[in-house]
This record gives structure tokens, C-alpha cells and sequence, in this order.
């Protein structure tokens, strides 16, 4: 032993250190090792309260943050890194993420008001808007007990699509028409409602989904077109002869716009020149949604399948299996998160990553799903029951403690 | 003929070494660039001989690392996920006992040798990683000084991380 070594009787590491060094050796470590860590000595318990080391862990979830991780830490960081809770804040999402992809909602409502199937449906943190074979559209304060605020009525056939933003409602319908709608309406009858602001005929045939950008309304039709509208005055832009068979669903994602038919393909095109970019092949089935991720693009098919693709080289990257009928929405939700409505009557939810089916939810509709949206507490559904379900993912945690 | 430096231990001995070798460490590095006199030995007052021959000896290794490489490991906070990947000339050379590993982490944080204090951490934090606490008190010589209140307290405390 040589006698330069500093005598220690024992060799514990955290409090024998300098307290930067003790922290940098914990920083390695995940969130499961911390706790049992904290279990250790009661000196080791208040290592593991540092916030630093849980605002780590948290960051170091891909998906947990909006913005990337930051690796060296600012004074001002390293300030607020002292405020806010990061342990509580680490301990509340782990919780949420587990239900997301083990343990399911933690409350169900249903919302009664259709008369018929609800075919569509958008929702943001204060307001749900639903879309029926009745023919009207409804609103729903999500902030308000789930109550039923205001019913547009109009279209002579089924509301089929729809897609709100902050200015404008727009609705497609088996009328062959497009409705755009106002959003800063006042709600009730006091003045009565007022009709759309706008209503686009072009079409032919059922107008089966919708997408906007700032300028331009796209819509996509059973009379296998996809026609793009001026936003400011309703004027037609274009018709484009899209694809051999019903165009199903339609998404914009910056310049670009992805579509998909019955005819089996998933078409790119670009929104400012119409022009058609690229196809993808593989479905062996018509398909029913269309949906951007990041670098991917996703579709689901009457093969029952989802598919991933490389909008770049038209490759088929991945494709997940588990659904039992036609898969007839799918929604991404962030992160690696993807959920999905099928006729065989579940929603489920995806892990892009690892390319599983996580959690399906099976007891909810009692016939085809036809709609799908989630946010990071809650995924609401709607289908030929009539039924819209609200699935409350975090009703009992705070929600200004789950995101960074 | 390649330039040396001479370091001077704690304990007065002398180490010839090459400049870039010395430059591992940013505190040399800096102490090199304001030095006076080039052939008068750097003092390294805070590491013992043992010690400092394991420095030279990892310094040797790594002096024609990539800086880049080096900028990219010194995260202060490195994170679970790149923690496991150790090389394996790095895994042979901090398989070493207690004592030394404890002194080779105090000496890198002196002479601020950023990827080597990364090493040191991420292996003791490996010592910690999936044990139980018992485990991690009989490897570190720790005694439990909890009350059983306490200890029920914690355990309550950390039920979210099982909450299945």
C-alpha cells in the first residue's frame, strides 16, 4: 500500500468527494438507479434530491421536452433548474408515460349529442369539434365539463372531415361541398347562428378530407381529385386528377401535401405548384389515412397494416401489424407516439421505435372507429356508435408539472 | 528530438514527459504556456508519485486523441445513455482498487483532465448502476444510518418509480 494514498477507512465515494464530482458521478445515472441510490445512507438521500440530477433525467427523454436537450447548463439555466421541480416534474410524466404504454386511461366520458355516426373530429387544450352523419358539427369545451357550446348546421349530407384553426372551421361533405366557417363566432343563439362564411363546389362526388395551410384550403374527394382553394376568397386554384380511386385523406406538412386512395398509393405532391412529386408502393389494399412524421410518412390500409415510409427514397421503412380490419385513422402524437382507429373496433397505441403495439384499447366502441386525436394527457375517439370517448390519461396530475 | 517537460510529484519525484502528454492536462497546458523558465520541473503538489505515473500513463495513451473527442466526453452532465461505453484500454486501465480509483478522480479534477475525470465518474457510477441499495452500501462501505421510519418513508416516496 503505498503510504502517499490518503488513509480512508471507507471509500464512499459521494461524501468523500467534492460535492461537484459526487453529482457528476450520479448525473451517469438513470432515474431507477437514483431511487434505489437515494435508499442507500441518508447522505445518499439528499445527494439524489439535487434537481439537477432529475431535470437530467428528464431531459434525457427523448419526446419528455419540446426543445432539445441542452448538455452544458447556462447560470440562468442552472437557476431555473433550482425553481422548478424537476424531481416532482420526473415522477409525475414517468407516471403519465406508463399509462401511455402499459396501464391505460385513468378515466373514460362519453359525449352524448349526435344523432348518428361521428365521423370526425379536431381538439386542442379548451375545445373539441365533432363532425356527423346528422349533418351538424358540434363544439365542446374540454376546459368545461365536456359541455356541448355550439351545433353548426348546413351541410346537406354527413360532415365527413373537418380541420379548425385558430381563424376558420373548415368541413367537408357528402354533399360534393367544402364549408369554411368562422371560429370567432359567438357561441349560442344570441345573435342566431350565422351560416359559413364561405361554401366551395367543385367536386363532384362526397368530400371525404380536408387540410389547410395560411393561404390555401386543400380537399379531397370520392371523384378521385384533390382541388386547392384560394383561402382569402374561395376561388379554385387547381383540380388535380390524383390518384384512380377515391382520395381518402389528405395532410399538409410545410410545401408539401401527402394523399391517400383507395387505388392502393400514398402520393406526395408539392402545395404551391400541384405538381406530383413521388408515389409509395407496398399497401396491398386501398387505403384510408395519410399522416406526416418529422422524416416519415404514414398510412394506414384496408390490409389492415401501417406503413412507414422515406418520403425521400419512396422506401417502405417499417410496418406494424395488430389491427384485425381496416385501419381507418391514425394520428402522431410526438415523440415515437402513434395512435390508430380501426373497423375492427379498437384504438391503439403505437411505439414507433420499437415498432410495437403498446396498449390497445378494446372495450370503448362498439363498432368502427373512424376518428383519432391525442395530446400528451388525452386521446379522444369517435365512430359509427355515435359514441365520442374521451380518454383522460392524467386527470390527477398536475399538468403544468409534465413538460420541461 | 521531441520536446519534454518534467513533472514533479507530491512526493518530490520527477517525471520526464512528452509536452503533448502534459498537455492532457489543461492545467499544465495553461501553466506551460505562462511558464518562465521551460526546463525547470512543474510542481504537481496535490498528486503522489503512484498516482501520477497512472496520469502519465493514460495521458500517453490518449495524447493524440482528437480534442474534439475530448470537448465532446467532458460533459459535466453525460447522462445515462452514453455512460455504458467504455473503451476497452480505458475499462483495463480504471480496473483498479478503491484507493487509486478515488485518487486518479481527485487528480484528473486538479489538473482538470476532462475525459479522464469522465472515466473515473462514469466507473464508479457503473458500481452503482442496477444495484440494490444493500449491494451498493457492502461495495462502498457504507453503513445504513437510516431509522426504519426513515427508510419506510423513502421507500414511500419512491413507489412512483414501480408504479406499474
Amino acid at each position: 500500500m503505498p503510504t502517499t494514498c490518503v488513509s480512508l477507512v471507507l471509500l464512499d465515494f459521494l461524501t468523500e468527494l467534492p460535492p461537484e464530482l459526487s453529482l457528476q458521478i450520479l448525473s451517469q445515472l438513470d432515474a431507477e438507479s437514483l431511487t434505489r441510490a437515494a435508499l442507500v445512507s441518508r447522505d445518499w438521500h439528499g445527494f439524489t434530491l439535487d434537481p439537477l440530477l432529475w431535470r437530467q433525467a428528464f431531459l434525457q427523454h427523448n419526446g419528455w421536452s419540446s426543445s432539445s436537450p441542452t448538455h452544458r447548463l447556462s447560470t440562468w439555466d442552472d437557476m431555473m433548474a433550482g425553481i422548478r421541480p424537476w424531481r416532482t416534474m420526473y415522477q409525475q410524466r414517468h407516471r403519465l408515460e406508463k399509462r401511455w404504454t402499459a396501464n391505460g386511461p385513468k378515466t373514460v366520458h362519453y359525449l352524448n349529442g349526435h344523432s348518428d355516426s361521428v365521423y370526425c373530429l379536431q381538439f386542442n387544450d379548451d375545445l373539441l369539434v365533432t363532425g356527423s352523419r346528422d349533418r351538424t358539427v358540434k363544439f365542446w369545451d374540454l376546459r368545461d365539463d365536456y359541455r356541448c357550446t355550439r351545433t353548426l348546421a348546413g351541410h346537406e349530407g354527413s360532415v365527413l372531415c373537418l380541420k379548425y384553426d385558430a381563424r376558420h372551421l373548415v368541413t367537408g361533405s357528402s354533399d360534393f361541398s367544402v364549408m369554411v366557417w368562422d371560429m370567432d363566432q359567438p357561441p349560442e343563439a344570441d345573435p342566431p347562428p350565422q351560416g359559413p362564411v364561405m361554401q366551395l363546389r367543385s367536386h363532384i362526388a362526397g368530400v371525404l378530407d380536408v387540410a389547410m395551410s395560411d393561404q390555401t384550403i386543400v380537399s379531397c374527394s370520392k371523384d378521385c381529385t384533390i382541388k386547392l382553394w384560394n383561402r382569402a376568397n374561395g376561388d379554385l386554384l387547381r383540380s388535380i386528377p390524383a390518384h384512380r380511386r377515391p382520395v381518402n385523406a389528405i395532410q399538409i406538412s410545410g410545401h408539401q401535401m401527402v394523399s391517400a386512395s383507395g387505388d392502393g398509393l400514398v402520393n406526395l405532391w408539392d402545395v404551391e405548384t400541384g405538381n406530383y412529386i413521388r408515389s409509395f408502393e407496398g399497401h396491398l389494399s386501398g387505403l384510408a389515412c395519410v399522416q406526416f412524421k418529422d422524416n416519415r410518412i404514414l398510412s394506414g390500409s384496408n390490409d389492415k397494416t401501417i406503413k412507414m415510409w422515406d418520403p425521400r427514397t419512396s422506401e417502405c421503412v417499417s410496418t406494424l401489424t395488430g389491427h384485425q380490419d381496416l385501419v381507418r385513422t391514425l394520428h402522431y402524437a410526438g415523440g415515437q407516439r402513434l395512435v390508430s382507429g380501426s373497423y375492427d373496433q379498437t384504438v391503439k397505441i403505437w411505439d414507433l421505435a420499437a415498432n410495437k403495439c403498446n396498449l390497445s384499447l378494446d372495450n370503448g366502441h362498439s363498432s368502427w372507429v373512424f376518428d383519432v386525436q391525442c395530446d400528451l394527457t388525452r386521446l379522444i375517439s369517435a365512430g359509427q356508435d355515435q359514441k365520442i370517448l374521451v380518454w383522460e390519461f392524467a386527470p390527477d396530475l398536475d399538468d403544468t408539472l409534465l413538460v420541461a | 528530438a521531441m520536446e519534454t517537460v518534467t513533472l514533479k510529484s507530491g512526493d518530490e519525484k520527477l517525471f520526464q514527459v512528452p509536452r503533448n502528454v502534459a498537455s492532457k492536462s489543461a492545467l499544465i497546458s495553461s501553466m506551460l504556456e505562462t511558464a518562465p523558465n521551460e526546463t525547470e520541473p512543474i510542481p504537481v503538489k496535490n498528486v503522489q508519485s503512484p498516482v501520477l505515473e497512472k496520469i502519465i500513463e493514460y495521458c500517453t495513451k490518449h495524447a493524440n486523441d482528437d480534442p474534439e473527442d475530448d470537448e465532446d466526453s467532458d460533459d459535466e452532465m453525460d447522462g445515462p445513455l452514453r455512460s455504458t461505453d467504455i473503451d476497452p484500454w480505458d475499462l483495463k486501465f480504471i480496473d483498479v482498487g478503491m484507493e487509486m480509483l478515488y485518487e486518479i478522480i481527485m487528480a484528473a479534477n486538479y489538473l482538470d483532465i476532462k475525459p479522464l475525470l469522465n472515466l473515473g465518474c462514469k466507473t464508479v457510477a457503473n458500481m452503482i448502476k442496477g444495484k440494490t441499495p444493500d449491494e451498493i452500501r457492502s461495495r462502498f462501505n457504507i453503513p445504513n444510518d437510516f431509522t426504519p421510519e426513515e427508510e419506510e418513508q423513502i421507500k414511500k416516496e419512491n413507489e412512483w418509480a414501480e408504479d406499474r
